[in-house]
C-alpha cells in the first residue's frame, strides 16, 4: 500500500481528497498516477518520502507520494 | 489618499528639474496603479510616433495601493515605456526592495523624460529627490554598482540600476535590482540608458495611510495564512520556478536549440532537483514574500555566485543554446545581469545566431571567428559580452531578432523566435495552441507571464482550437497583470493556490474602495485595450499580421522529442485570431471597436482610430 498526497490544484481532480491510498507498491508513480485516474502529464513534480524522484521510479510498501502540478506557470 | 504615496515625482533629466504633483483621483479611479498608471501615462503623455529612445519617450515606474504593505509578495512595481525592442508597449515588473522604498518616500510613480547632457542618478530620501552625478558609475556592471551605491551610502537605500547593457542602448537592455532581480523585458533599460541615467537610488520612512487599519490587518493576516497553509508552498520553496524544468522537457515544451524541439536530450542535467542539490546555497524572497522562490547558487568550477537561474533562464540560456551544465548557465545568467540584459531575448538571439551558423546564414567570417555551435559555452559567453558592447556580431545581435532577421535574411526570418518583435519566453508552442493564442496577443509581445495555460491545454487537449480556450486566455489576460496592478505577486495566487477573493478585502480596507473581481477585470480589460490602442497608434498598419507567431510554430514539426511530427496548421492559427477578436470586440484586423472602447470607458480613444 502506498499514500499519494495531490498537492494543490491536483486535488481538484480527485474530488478534493487529501489522500489516496492505493495498491500500488512495486508500481511506477506514472502507473500510481493512473490507478487514481490522475493522468501523469498534468503531474510536474514528484516527492517520494519527501525525495524528488521521476515518474519511472517504482513505489515500494509504505511510500508517502506528493505529487504537484503547475497550474500559473510563473 | 488611502493606499497611496500620494505624488507623482516627474524628472525632467534634460532641464534637470525635479516636480511632485499629487497623483490625480481620477487616474487612481479608473486605473488603481502600478501598470495601470504606468499605461495611462504612456498613452497620454508619450506623442505619437515618439523615437523610444529620444527625449519624448518617457520611462514611468510605478507601485500599486498594496505595494508596501503587510501583503504576501507587495514588492512589485512596474516599468512601462515605448519599447526600443518592439516600437509598441513595454511593461516590465521588478521584484526585491525597491518598490517599498518608494512607497514610503511616498511616490505612486516616478516619470522619467528628457535626456540629461552627462550621466546622472536619481537620488531619493524621503522628500528629497535630485540628480547627482554619475561619471564614477557609468561604464561599470550593474551589480558592481549596486555594491559601490551600498557601501558609500548604506544598506537602507535600494537601487535600480542599469549595466553597459542599457548605457549602449542593447534593445532588450534590463534594469537590475538586488543583485539579481531585473525588470528584464522590452528594453526598459535602454529607454534609462538613452536618458544617461545610471540608476535610481532611494530611500523612504514615511508611513502609509490606510482606509481601515482593523480590517486591513485582518485581510493581509488571511492572505499570509492561505500561503502558510498551502501544501505547494514547501516545494515552491525549495525548487521556484525550476519546479517546471523536468516537466516542460517531458511534455515537449522546453525550448530546445532555438525551438527547434520541446524536449532536450540533456534536460535531465538542468532539473530542479540537479540544480538544488548542485548550486543552490539558499533561498531569496522579495519585500514580504512568505514563498521565496529566489535561489541564490554558487558556480564552483566559476568560483562566483547568483541570483537564479530560475525557469526561463535555463530554458533561454540552456536548452535553446544546447547547453546541459547547470554551472555554465548559471554563469551566463551573471554575465547577463552583471551587463543589464534580458536574459530571455538574449537566450533567443544567440540561438538564432547558432542556428544560422549551423545553416551556413553565417559564416565565420561574420562571426569574427567564433564557431557558434549549439553547446558552445565559451561562444556564448564572448557573444553576451559582444551584445552588451555592441561589438561584432554582438551590434547585430543587440537589436533583437526581429531586425537582426530581417537584416541578414536569406530565410532566416523564418526561425526568429519572436511575437510583434519581443523574444518568445521559454515555453515551446507546436502544438500548444492557448499558449500559442497566449503568446499571439500578449500586449508586450511573446511574453508569458500575462497569460499561461500550457497545464490548461494538456487537460483540454492541446491541439483542439475551440472558443473556450480563447475564453481562458482572455480571463486570465484580463484577471492576472491585476497583481501588478496592485504592486504585488501574482505568484503566490498562480503557484500557491490562494484563492483570490481575499484580495479584495485586503484592496477594500487599504484604499477605502470596494472592487470586485468583476470591475477589478473590467480595469485589466481597459488597460489591455488601452494598451492595444497605443501598439495602433505606434505603428502604421497595425493590425493581425502583428499577431502572428514565429512560422517555425505552423510550419516546421520538432524532428525529435514529445511533440515530434506535431505542428498547429496556421489555418488554425487564424481560426484561433479570429475567435479572440470576436471575443475581445476587436475587428476581423484585431481593432478595437468604438462600442467595445466605450464600454470600458475609453470613447475618446474611438476618435483615434
Ligand atoms: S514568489 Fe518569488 S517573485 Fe514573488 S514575491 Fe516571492 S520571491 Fe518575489
Amino acid at each position: 500500500m502506498i499514500t499519494l498526497r495531490p498537492l494543490g490544484g491536483l486535488k481538484a481532480l480527485v474530488h478534493d481528497q487529501k489522500e489516496l491510498h492505493l495498491e500500488a507498491a512495486g508500481c511506477s508513480v506514472r502507473e500510481a498516477l493512473l490507478l487514481a485516474n490522475i493522468r501523469p502529464e498534468l503531474v510536474a513534480l514528484v516527492l517520494v518520502n519527501a525525495r524528488p524522484v521521476d515518474k519511472a521510479h517504482r513505489l515500494a510498501d509504505g511510500d508517502i507520494v506528493q505529487v504537484l502540478t503547475v497550474f500559473g506557470g510563473g | 489618499m488611502n493606499g497611496y504615496g500620494g505624488s507623482i515625482l516627474r524628472v525632467n533629466l534634460t532641464e534637470g528639474k525635479i516636480t511632485r504633483l499629487p497623483t490625480p483621483a481620477d487616474v487612481i479611479r479608473d486605473y488603481i496603479g502600478g501598470r495601470g498608471f504606468g499605461a495611462y501615462f504612456l498613452y497620454h503623455e508619450v506623442p505619437a510616433h515618439a523615437d523610444p529612445l529620444g527625449p519624448e519617450n518617457k520611462l514611468i515606474i510605478s507601485t500599486g495601493p498594496l505595494s508596501g504593505l503587510m501583503i504576501p509578495g507587495a514588492g512589485k512595481c512596474d516599468f512601462s515605456t515605448k519599447s526600443p525592442l518592439t516600437g509598441g508597449y513595454a511593461g516590465s515588473s521588478l521584484g526585491g526592495l525597491f518598490t517599498a522604498e518608494m512607497k514610503y518616500a511616498g511616490i505612486d510613480s516616478i516619470i522619467l523624460e528628457g535626456i540629461s547632457p552627462k550621466p546622472v542618478y536619481l537620488f531619493i530620501d524621503d522628500r528629497k529627490a535630485e540628480l547627482r552625478d554619475a561619471s564614477e558609475y557609468w561604464g561599470k556592471g550593474s551589480i558592481t554598482v549596486e555594491r559601490m551605491f551600498k557601501e558609500q551610502l548604506g544598506e537602507e537605500f535600494q537601487v535600480a540600476v542599469i549595466g553597459p547593457g542599457g548605457e549602449n542602448l542593447v534593445s532588450y537592455a534590463s534594469i537590475n535590482h538586488d543583485y539579481g532581480r531585473e525588470a528584464g523585458r522590452g528594453g526598459v533599460g535602454a529607454v534609462m540608458g538613452s536618458k544617461r541615467l545610471k540608476a535610481i537610488v532611494l530611500h523612504g520612512t514615511q508611513s502609509v495611510q490606510v482606509a481601515d487599519l482593523a480590517g486591513y490587518r485582518q485581510a493581509g493576516m488571511a492572505l499570509f495564512k492561505a500561503c502558510k497553509d498551502s501544501d505547494g508552498l514547501k516545494p515552491w520553496q525549495d525548487y521556484g520556478t525550476t519546479i517546471v524544468t523536468s516537466w516542460c522537457d517531458e511534455v515537449g515544451a522546453l525550448p530546445t536549440r532555438n525551438f527547434s524541439a520541446g524536449s532536450f536530450e540533456g534536460g535531465p542535467t538542468l532539473y530542479g532537483p540537479v540544480m538544488r542539490e548542485q548550486i543552490v546555497i539558499t533561498d531569496k524572497g522579495c519585500f514580504g514574500c512568505p514563498s521565496p522562490c529566489g535561489k541564490y547558487s554558487r558556480m564552483k568550477r566559476y568560483g562566483s555566485t547568483v541570483e537564479g537561474p530560475e525557469y526561463e533562464t535555463i530554458g533561454m540560456l540552456g536548452s535553446n543554446l544546447g547547453i546541459a551544465d547547470i554551472q555554465d548557465v548559471a554563469q551566463a545568467n551573471l554575465l547577463c545581469d552583471e551587463l543589464g540584459i534580458d536574459t530571455i531575448s538574449a537566450g533567443s538571439a544567440i540561438g538564432w545566431a547558432m542556428e544560422c551558423f549551423e545553416k551556413g546564414i553565417l559564416t565565420l567570417e561574420d562571426t569574427g571567428g567564433l564557431e557558434l555551435r549549439f553547446g558552445n559555452v565559451p561562444a556564448v559567453f564572448e557573444l553576451l559580452q559582444a551584445i552588451a558592447k555592441r561589438q561584432g556580431l554582438g551590434a547585430l545581435l543587440s537589436q533583437g531578432v526581429k531586425a537582426a532577421a530581417k537584416q541578414v535574411g536569406k530565410g532566416s526570418e523564418k526561425f526568429a523566435i519572436h511575437v510583434k518583435g519581443m523574444e518568445q519566453s521559454a515555453y515551446a508552442t507546436h502544438n500548444a495552441t492557448a499558449m500559442l493564442l497566449a503568446y499571439m496577443t500578449c500586449d508586450v509581445g511573446a511574453h508569458h507571464n500575462r497569460s499561461w495555460a500550457i497545464t490548461y491545454d494538456l487537460q483540454v487537449g492541446r491541439e483542439l482550437v475551440v472558443p473556450e480556450k480563447v475564453a481562458r486566455i482572455i480571463w486570465l489576460q484580463d484577471f492576472r497583470p491585476m497583481f501588478d496592478v496592485f504592486g504585488t505577486c501574482r505568484l503566490q495566487w498562480v503557484e500557491l493556490g490562494i484563492d483570490r477573493e481575499l484580495y479584495v478585502p485586503a484592496l477594500a480596507a487599504v484604499t477605502g474602495v470596494q472592487r470586485s473581481w468583476e470591475e477589478l477585470e473590467m480595469v485589466g480589460a481597459r488597460i489591455w485595450n488601452l494598451n492595444r490602442m497605443f501598439w495602433i497608434r505606434e505603428n502604421e498598419g497595425f493590425g493581425r499580421e502583428w499577431d502572428l507567431p514565429a512560422p517555425r510554430f505552423y510550419e516546421e514539426a520538432p524532428k525529435t522529442g514529445v511533440t515530434a511530427g506535431q505542428i498547429t496548421r496556421l489555418e488554425d492559427v487564424h481560426k484561433l485570431l479570429d475567435m479572440y477578436y470576436e471575443q475581445r470586440g476587436w475587428s476581423s484586423n484585431g481593432i478595437p471597436t468604438p462600442a467595445t472602447l466605450e464600454k470600458l470607458g475609453l470613447a475618446e480613444l474611438a476618435q483615434t482610430l
